[in-house]
């Protein structure tokens, strides 16, 4: 007997140790139940092979049909071992290098359950297993104790236990089949773990409320029994072990064995000693005794349910988390870390000195002059040119000298610009324009940058000399427009206005980067339409940039349509901006610009907005929208992959679809859970199974049903791309030609240009199979560059 | 007819032959505990009765204990696949061994056990 209950747990706990390790969170889910179902006709067939075998052999020539079975798995598990073993040992040998160290906890608590369960989530699982098996064993206690009365003899109860049992397990695929899934698919996890509590206290509930009868309490208990059974091998166990999966594969198994293997003998301790006081005290355990105790224990199996949701999320985001590194705190008004940090500053590594002389600057510390001055005798040019910068952002006219020296006996040429700088600045050149004259193009521009870097006080000749340059020749407009980027003064605005008006595409585009560097705000429109007219985009991009978050004002922006490629750029640039006016203009965009949609949510996801409630509308209709697509391109991809040689169209076909999953989600998490999706984007970037099987599950307490599920299809349908597991056929057969007119006429899929032309390349091939050729001519006028072309071609090549 | 299947089940190409190598072995594993059960509750239920059986509540969670301990150990030096096989062999013995006593002993205190 008590080896029974031996049997029962190693081989159990075994079983599924293997199981747990070979599959992911949602592979879990998957399979699980399938896997586990191999117990459900076993049970059917023993119990009631067993009650009629037993008549012909007896109760202990049973026996041999376990034996036989045992040895018949063992050799199977020896003839089979395949992936089962290589993938788990692979599992757990990657596992340890990246299996995370237990917590450190300091609630005392929580200090227990980290010492004993290793986590919260084992700890509230094997709790759950706990009150579970205490209901068990006092319904079973019960039950036994009831059909004790009427037992005639040892076979007769040996057949009546088989068969009694064997209906159970007709009840389990009954439950199995009509329900398991989707209830589980229904409720979700977690909440799925309820049924069995909610159940059993209803039946509970019964015997409390009727009257007494003693074929009424064996049915119901049986009937209690039965519904134990049947739901411990469909639902509990499954579902319970898939929510181990989120953990690694060391602290599952060591799940596994607290929770099915020491929550067993704990639960027969407490049951058993109970019942053992109770009976010496009372002789027998009475119907109304047990159901009260079954009822509270009903009510904390319950609570556990919600303990364990709790528990579940958290252990999901900790498990998705970044690891961040918080460094050390740095103390700077430290004496001893201050002279760290100057016996730094004389290091032989560069880095090490900038880093320890911005500090020392940065803590207010008194020799940082000397120090300054002292490093730019330094051989390594680095570390010069920080000194440098010090020098003229802290005007250290003392420092002139030094400076002096360094250009006579130059040893780096590459630093000589910035010395004229300095020696400019420094000197605020009292020698005139005839200073200058003798200078190179290049070290001229730097001493005219020295020079009026002093704004207020900068000498008329100076800004005459600008202005000349400003209406020079090219060369000389050049260095005025970089000398001005530099510089960054309003005073300068005039000139850039008058050279975004030059011809020459060197000067204006130029200019018009200037602007943006400047920040000469009143130009915007000007600098718009001067990259319009000349199509110079590149340098409008670069000069957005430059403007930032302001230039989104509802002043700049001009209002009606604008062209395309403008309002491209404008998306693109407000994606980067730091700011609200470039959220509000990236929704107002979303009203105008429909079509600009997937643009927009990229530029939203990008700056991390967060949008109003109108806009969330927009996007929650896109993304249903988007899902829709996506499916349809699914379709299209399982309809080709019966035909190799449309393999390019099949490869466009996933990497859109894979490309509409990234930003779907992104879409989502501007209404959702903005970090936590994020870490799912990044997981599904990086493709590592096992974290994003967990991401996924994460991504369903994340978002609604109604997108989850497609999305989860989505993902499901790439993955298995990814790792040639595809199996699925499509839902409804549409023919090759069909797929490629769909793609070019109609593009419900909302194909880009890329996957249009390469449809378009297919038709040729499709000659032979009548392909209406005249979907080429009916395409509209507004077609991208790429898919023209290959139109051309293909047309040229059929005619 | 066996992509069909597997499709319907939501087994993907390549879990096939993991996930049914996996089903047949829990059907067999069932099976065997399941006879072991039948005739071992049958067994003490006959000789000692419903109410002795906290008894072996209390007994068993002695050597329940002591079993998972041993397993926990088990598992960490030779794995969970290589343990599983273990077990097998041990309960296909062990099983055996009972048969022995109970058929040629007459011994009423083994079916506790």
């Amino acid at each position: 007997m008590i080896w029974g209950l031996g049997l029962y747990l190693l081989t159990n706990e075994a079983f599924w140790g293997v199981v747990a390790i070979r599959f992911n969170v949602r592979e879990g889910k998957r399979l699980f139940s399938i896997v586990g179902a191999g117990d459900i006709p076993a049970k059917i067939l023993s119990y009631f092979s067993a009650s009629i075998l037993v008549l012909e052999v007896g109760t202990i020539n049973l026996l041999w049909v376990s034996i036989i079975f045992f040895m018949g798995v063992y050799l199977l598990l020896r003839s089979r071992r395949h992936q089962a073993v290589e993938a788990t040992d692979d599992m757990m040998s990657g596992s340890a290098a990246s299996s995370h160290a237990a917590p450190v906890h300091t609630h005392p608590v929580k200090k227990v359950i980290g010492h004993y369960f290793h986590n919260s989530l084992i700890f509230s699982i094997a709790l759950w297993f706990l009150i579970s098996y205490c209901v068990m064993l006092i319904i079973d206690y019960t039950f036994l104790a009831e059909i004790k009365v009427f037992e005639a003899s040892r076979r007769q109860l040996a057949s009546f236990i088989a068969l009694f049992f064997g209906f159970g397990r007709i009840l389990a695929v009954l439950f199995e089949l009509l329900f398991s899934s989707r209830l589980v698919a229904r409720l979700g996890l977690t909440n799925a773990l309820l049924i069995p509590p909610v159940l059993l206290f209803l039946l509970n509930i019964y015997v409390l409320t009727s009257g007494e009868a003693f074929l009424k309490y064996l049915y119901v208990f049986g009937g209690m029994v039965l519904v134990a059974e049947a739901l411990r091998y469909t639902l509990q166990e499954p579902v319970v072990l898939v929510l181990f999966q989120p953990l690694d594969p060391h602290a599952r198994l060591r799940g596994h064995a607290i929770a099915k293997g020491y929550t067993l003998p704990v639960a027969l301790f407490l049951v058993g000693l109970f019942l053992e006081i109770y009976l010496r005290l009372q002789g027998e355990l009475f119907v109304d005794t047990a159901s009260w105790l079954i009822l509270v224990l009903m009510v904390a199996w319950a609570g556990s349910v919600f303990l364990i949701r709790k528990v579940y999320h958290t252990t999901l985001v900790s498990v998705l988390q970044k690891g961040f590194f918080t460094g050390t705190r740095l103390f700077l008004q430290n004496p001893a870390v201050n002279e760290m940090l100057v016996e730094k500053a004389g290091s032989s590594k560069p880095q090490e000195v900038i880093h320890s002389l911005n500090l020392l600057e940065r803590s207010g510390y008194n020799d940082i002059y000397r120090l300054l001055l002292k490093n730019l005798k330094c051989p390594r040019p680095e570390v010069k040119e920080y000194v440098l910068t010090r020098i003229i952002e802290n005007n250290m006219v003392g420092a002139l000298p030094l400076v002096k020296e360094q250009l006579e006996n130059l040893t780096e040429p590459t630093l000589k610009p910035l010395l004229i700088k300095t020696q400019y600045f420094l000197e605020k050149n009292n020698g005139g324009i005839k200073d200058l004259q003798h200078l190179e193009p290049e070290y001229r521009k730097e001493a005219m940058i020295g020079l009026m870097l002093h704004k207020e006080q900068v000498e008329p000749w100076v800004i005459q000399e600008l202005t000349r340059m400003a209406q020079g020749d090219t060369s000389e407009k050049l260095i005025a427009l970089n000398i001005i980027a530099e510089l960054g003064d309003k005073a300068y605005e005039h000139l850039v206005a008058a050279l975004l008006q030059d011809t020459q595409p060197k000067i204006y585009s130029r200019a018009i980067e200037v602007a943006g560097r400047s920040k000469y705000f009143s130009l915007f429109k000007q600098v718009t339409e001067v990259a319009e007219k000349t199509g110079a985009y590149r340098s409008l991009h670069r000069t957005m940039l430059f403007y930032g978050d302001p230039i989104y004002k509802e002043e700049y922006i001009m209002k009606g349509d604008l062209p395309e490629p403008l309002v491209n750029l404008l998306c693109k640039t407000a994606g980067m901006a730091k700011g609200l006016n470039s959220t509000l203009f990236l929704e107002s965009a979303l009203k105008r610009y429909p079509a600009k949609t997937q643009q927009i949510v990229e530029a939203l996801w990008e700056k991390k907005a967060i949008i109003s409630i109108g806009s969330k509308d927009i996007l929650n209709t896109w993304v249903n929208r988007k899902l829709d697509q996506s499916e349809l391109k699914m379709e299209y991809y399982l309809n080709l992959a019966q035909d190799g040689a449309a393999i390019l169209l099949q490869e466009a076909l996933y990497s859109e679809i894979h490309q509409d999953i990234q930003t779907i989600l992104k879409a989502l998490a501007l209404y959702y859970d903005q970090p936590r999706i994020e870490r799912v984007i990044e997981l599904y970037k990086q493709g590592y199974k096992y974290k994003l099987s967990n991401a996924v599950e994460m991504l369903e307490l994340l978002i609604p049903d109604k997108h989850f599920k497609d999305l989860d299809k989505l993902i499901e349908f790439t993955q298995d791309v990814k790792h040639k597991q595809l199996s699925r056929g499509p839902s409804e057969d549409i023919s090759e030609s069909e797929i490629v007119k769909d793609i070019l006429q109609r593009n419900n899929a909302g194909c880009s240009a890329w996957t249009k032309a390469v449809a378009c390349y297919l038709i040729p091939r499709l000659q032979d199979i009548d392909f209406p050729l005249e979907v080429l001519r009916e395409t509209d006028g507004k077609e991208d560059h790429l898919f023209s072309e290959t139109k051309n071609y293909v047309l040229s090549m059929l005619s | 007819m066996v992509r069909k299947i597997a499709d319907l089940l939501h087994v993907k190409y390549g879990e096939v032959q993991l996930v049914s190598t996996l089903f047949l072995t829990q059907f067999l594993m069932g099976t065997a505990v399941a006879y072991f059960t039948i005739a071992s509750l049958t067994l003490f239920l006959y000789a000692y009765g419903v109410n002795n059986l906290p008894l072996i509540y209390l007994l068993g969670a002695v050597f329940l204990t002591f079993f998972n301990l041993a397993f926990v150990r088990l598992e960490a030096r030779i794995g969970s696949y290589r343990l599983l096989q273990v077990i097998l062999l041990v309960s296909a013995v062990s099983v055996l061994i009972c048969w022995v006593f109970l058929k040629f002993f007459e011994f009423k205190l083994f079916s506790v056990f």
